[in-house]
């Protein structure tokens, strides 16, 4: 029986290394979810869907590159001085960003405030510099850092498109609740989105065990 | 060899600095014009909407030029659109700097209004001071003396501000502000010449 040839392939990637590396944090070991890393600007800047999408981009830029750099670098870093070198890779990487932003787009930038600079402290960053980027090769580390940011960039998305709704009654600034809708102004403090985050972590933890990943 | 080692570890992160300060040379250099441009803008429309005056983001610098005169003595620049006086401000805020703009009336006696064009005070704490809320709370306050931020009780008398539960700092420090720049913008203009 001879069986699509695309579908044995499609079978075939989703036991790779890279596959299996990009997924485990895209999905399996989500940074928010079960990671519980980078909560703070989650709940400080997940109120508007525009803001959610800078922020989660700059998160993907950020982590991407500064992991790949670091696998690159990691045979000439010398050991003691790491966290110095991860902090001068990752700062620079978030100051690029803040300046794209502040030319670009700066009335997104005036509404990120200072969360768009403390992605540096973004323990999601740090995290996988050190646990996977340090030890493994650029091409791993780049996908590592690419599952495990996008899953941020995704939470960032649902959280913000539900607050955006409830809260402003927009969705990417365009009215899409009838004006007599009262906005839930609590949804769109930081306090209002941990009662967000805690039903996404409930729904996130029963769909991930209807549909778990191989075990490693 | 244990000289070596460290020789080398040195090398690595001067190397490392070298190339991300170029990188940020680089970037600042880009964005710059942009920041300058957006800077520009803010400053022209927040003058223009504290003075009433209708724009758009096509015209605003037309309406600028038509309706605002810029005024410069002894270093000192303000603003003069229909007969309101309008002044820049710049201040230490808890942890940067508070940059606005504060509106007096024709006389020079009383806050008309003030606006903030940045800020970088704590998220959700100090940053209230720029939510139109609190700021509205400064309309009709006296501009010939300093300001007081009334902690305990309501502000009342005209020369008391509220502060901010929870961001006294950050209050305490816009007060002082805009209290300094109006008493600079008085001694420069004595007895209401503008």
């Amino acid at each position: 029986m001879r069986s699509e040839p695309n579908r044995l392939n499609l079978r075939r990637i989703a036991y790779t290394r890279p596959w299996r590396t990009f997924i485990a944090g895209f999905f399996k070991e989500n940074a928010v979810v079960y990671q519980v890393l980078g909560l703070c600007s989650t709940l400080a800047v997940s109120n508007k869907m525009e803001n959610a999408i800078a922020m989660g981009l700059g998160v993907v830029f950020v982590v991407t590159i500064s992991s790949a750099l670091i696998a690159l670098l990691r045979h000439w870093i010398p050991p003691q001085y790491r966290m110095i070198t991860y902090m001068i890779v990752t700062s620079t990487f978030v100051i690029i960003v803040d300046q794209f932003l502040k030319a670009n787009f700066p009335v997104i930038s005036a509404q990120l405030g200072p969360y768009v600079g403390l992605i540096i402290t973004n323990c999601i960053v740090m995290g996988r510099q050190e646990a996977f980027a340090i030890k493994n090769g650029a091409w791993l580390s780049f996908l590592d850092g690419l599952g495990s940011s996008t899953s941020y960039l995704y939470t960032m998305v649902t959280l913000a498109f539900f607050r955006e709704i409830l809260g402003f009654g927009t969705l990417l600034n365009i009215r899409v609740m009838p004006a007599s809708f009262p906005p839930w102004v609590v949804i769109t403090m930081a306090q209002g989105a941990w009662f967000l985050l805690a039903v996404y972590y409930w729904v996130f933890r029963r769909v991930a065990k209807l549909r778990p990943v191989e075990q490693e | 060899m244990n000289l070596k080692r460290k020789l080398l570890d040195v090398l690595f992160i001067v190397v490392l600095g070298t190339v991300s300060v170029a990188l940020l040379m680089a970037a600042q250099s880009y964005s710059a014009p942009a920041v300058k441009r957006f800077r520009e803008m803010r400053l022209k429309t927040n003058v223009l909407t504290a003075a009433d005056i209708p724009w758009t983001q096509a015209d605003f610098r037309d309406v600028f030029e038509q309706r605002v005169r810029e005024e410069t003595r002894d270093g000192l620049t303000w603003y003069v659109a229909d007969s309101l006086v309008i002044h820049e401000f710049k201040g230490r805020g808890l942890w940067g700097t508070i940059e606005g703009i504060v509106t007096l009336d024709s006389a020079l006696n009383h806050i008309v209004s003030v606006r903030i064009l940045s800020q970088e005070e704590t998220p959700g704490l100090g940053d209230r001071i720029k939510d139109a809320e609190y700021l509205v709370t400064y309309r009709g306050k006296t501009a010939a003396e300093p300001l007081e931020l009334a902690m305990r009780h309501k502000a009342e008398a005209e020369n008391e501000v509220d502060a901010i539960s929870g961001a006294t700092l950050s209050s305490q420090a816009l007060v002082k502000t805009v209290s300094e720049a109006t008493g600079r913008l008085r001694a420069v203009l004595k007895d209401g010449q503008w």
